[in-house]
């Protein structure tokens, strides 16, 4: 619905959608779970899912030139650490996305604004403080047609001057990871279930300890998740199944099988906003696939399934908490994880109806 | 306004097969402002009453609420073995006022439903061909406690600084098998709560999986998983028609009941 015979008509078909780093939606995380959706409280599958059209592709970046840009960073550093973000999303061979960095700088001060050009950059902004980064989407007849990439500066200029280049550009490669996949249609997405257990992980992981004792799988989350894997060089399956459902290359809905179901409680009352994690063991080193949430009735649809038998692990939504993850009261019920095994069909949608789950009576510690 | 959430797909009808039923949303679209609370909206259907059913049949949507006009769309049960599949609309229509200076934009108002024969149920679902005894699990506790490393001691103190490991082996050839993970499956933060920080956050898992291995075993399959826990640790299999099994570890072993 909207306002008719009005001046602002035009801009009320504008929507403006803000997706920002993890700190800020610790306790609304209905919003923006998975895809956008033109009403960021709903739920959407892919093919309902807001994304750019064909004809965008590739999608053309600048980088903002300011006085807010951190002294820790050159200008190569930055921009190296941008294409080698856009680099991952390219790679991915399920997806046709496409993304480039225009050499052209562009002097402003920073702020989203909707001029027409995709723009990276750093700024402040007294009345509107904030830390982190985020995203701005402009949205037109349900298609993302510009987005703005706002970073804080703070965390930028608190950083050691010691800190050597390879960390420096592995950190704006991170920051673009996450902010570009919401720029092509990517909402905040599960964490795994499981503790951040590891042997493999990448150095930077030390700093929180050692892992358990003989525990020899890696569990990174996705990228897009709100308890991001930071030290993770790769995009999980996650991200690459978002991303592919977006902008498919031939073949890969074809090859790959869709689940839905509702999952409820015992009493029949829905659990909502509980994630749903598909686990292919075949990678036992990563055996986590794409997950996603239950809506507001319990229901979810889970696409980009590898055909075969598949465990759907469904749990609470994580959020993080400090060093731990944790859930929230706010986000998700009490409720015991619960695995299944369906058979996933390439190209088919197999509905398995209801799935019963227990309310977890602990109460809270 | 019209119809949003996850089975509603703009240009793609809803295929559900007899006997199924999903909630489609109803709801506003973008933008925040709004002049008034609510308004009622009506669901009307060309599909016959023993076909296709939208319930129920009036919602009030409205600003700023979430999911507020959702409705329950079932295809009736009744044997459409040999017929054609069958599309059918379903259409929101405002029935009330708007404020002045305000018009319906009802650009979602219509959504297809394409309603096709049921699949017959494999034979391994239904109940006289498959044999509870088929369905095992098998708790092995592995050795002694285990190092939980730095990570989790700075995380939980010294409380966990062990932990204990069971492999645990599941077998079915029924494909509505089910394991929960039941019991506690937290622990306080305890350093948190004595910092007076906020009680909004649990941490869990008190436990975690690792070398997970699903195969397939003709007609069913076998997952076997290892399980890290602390203080013990119940998990619980369902299968339809059968006795639940749990499997058990605390005081370093294992069991079944």
């Amino acid at each position: 619905m909207d306002r008719g015979a009005s001046p602002s008509h035009a801009l009320a078909r504008r929507v403006v959608l803000l997706a920002v780093t993890a700190g800020f939606l610790a306790t609304e995380p209905v919003r923006a779970y998975r895809f956008w959706s033109r009403n960021q409280f709903d739920l959407v599958a892919s093919g309902a899912a807001m994304r750019w059209n064909d004809d965008s592709l590739p999608i053309r970046f600048r980088s903002l030139a300011n006085e807010r840009f951190p002294d820790i960073l050159t200008e190569v550093l930055w921009l190296e650490g941008i294409r080698s973000g856009f680099t991952a999303w390219e790679e991915v061979p399920t997806s046709a996305i496409r993304l480039r960095l225009e050499g052209e700088s562009q002097s402003a001060d920073g702020w989203p604004d909707r001029n027409g050009v995709n723009a990276i950059g750093f700024a402040e902004n007294q009345d509107r403080p904030f830390t982190g980064a985020f995203a701005t989407l402009v949205i037109q007849e349900g298609r993302i047609v510009e987005c703005d990439i706002t970073v804080s500066p703070q965390s930028w200029n608190a950083l050691p001057e010691d800190i050597d280049e390879d960390a420096l550009r592995a950190r704006v490669r991170r920051l673009i990871l996450h902010e570009v996949g919401h720029c092509l249609g990517l909402g905040h997405s599960a964490a795994n279930p499981m503790w951040r257990v590891w042997q493999e992980a990448p150095s930077e992981w030390s700093r929180n300890g050692d892992p358990p004792q003989d525990v020899r799988t890696f569990f990174p989350n996705p990228k897009m998740a709100y308890a991001s894997s930071y030290g993770y060089p790769g995009l999980h399956p996650d991200d690459i199944a978002g991303i592919s459902l977006l902008y498919p290359a031939a073949g890969f809905l074809e090859n790959t099988g869709t689940v839905r179901g509702r999952v409820v409680f015992t009493d029949g009352s829905p659990a909502s906003f509980v994630a749903v994690s598909s686990v292919e063991s075949e990678d036992a080193a990563n055996p986590f696939g794409a997950h996603t949430f239950t809506d507001a009735h319990g229901q979810f649809v889970l696409e980009a399934l590898r055909p075969g038998r598949t465990m759907l692990w469904i749990h609470p939504y994580l959020v993080p908490a400090g060093k731990a993850f944790s859930t929230a009261d706010v986000a998700t019920p009490d409720m015991n994880h619960t695995m299944i095994w369906p058979v996933v069909a390439a190209g088919r949608t197999l509905d398995l109806g209801e799935i019963v789950v227990i309310r977890d009576e602990g109460g809270a510690p | 306004m019209g119809f949003t959430g996850l089975y509603f797909i703009p240009g793609q009808p809803l295929v559900l097969a007899e006997g199924q039923s999903v909630f489609v949303d109803i709801n506003w679209v973008g933008g925040d402002s709004f002049p008034q609370d609510a308004i009622p909206y009506r669901i009307v259907s060309d599909a016959p009453a023993d076909e296709l059913s939208a319930t129920p049949s009036t919602v009030e949507v409205g600003p700023r609420v979430s999911n507020a006009g959702a409705v329950l769309v079932r295809a009736i049960a009744d044997d459409r073995a040999d017929e054609a599949p069958a599309t059918y609309t379903l259409e929101v229509q405002p029935e009330g006022p708007l404020a002045e200076g305000w018009a319906h934009d009802l650009a979602r108002a219509k959504m297809e439903v394409t309603v096709v024969e049921a699949e017959p149920t494999p034979p391994d679902e239904q109940s006289q061909a498959y044999s509870c005894p088929e369905t095992r699990i098998q708790p092995l506790a592995e050795g002694g406690p285990r190092d939980g490393g730095d990570w989790m001691r700075s995380v939980h103190g010294d409380d966990l600084a062990d932990y204990l490991t069971s492999t645990v082996t599941l077998q079915t050839a029924h494909p509505r098998t089910a394991l929960s993970l039941v019991g506690p499956y937290r622990r306080p933060f305890a350093h948190r709560e004595m910092e007076g920080e906020s009680p909004l956050y649990r941490p869990y898992p008190f436990g975690f999986l690792f070398d997970l291995a699903l195969r397939e075993t003709g007609g069913g399959f076998e997952q076997v998983m290892t399980f890290a826990w602390f203080d013990d640790v119940r998990l619980r299999l369902e299968t339809p028609g059968c006795d639940a099994l749990e499997a058990i570890c605390e005081d370093g072993a294992c069991r079944v009941r």
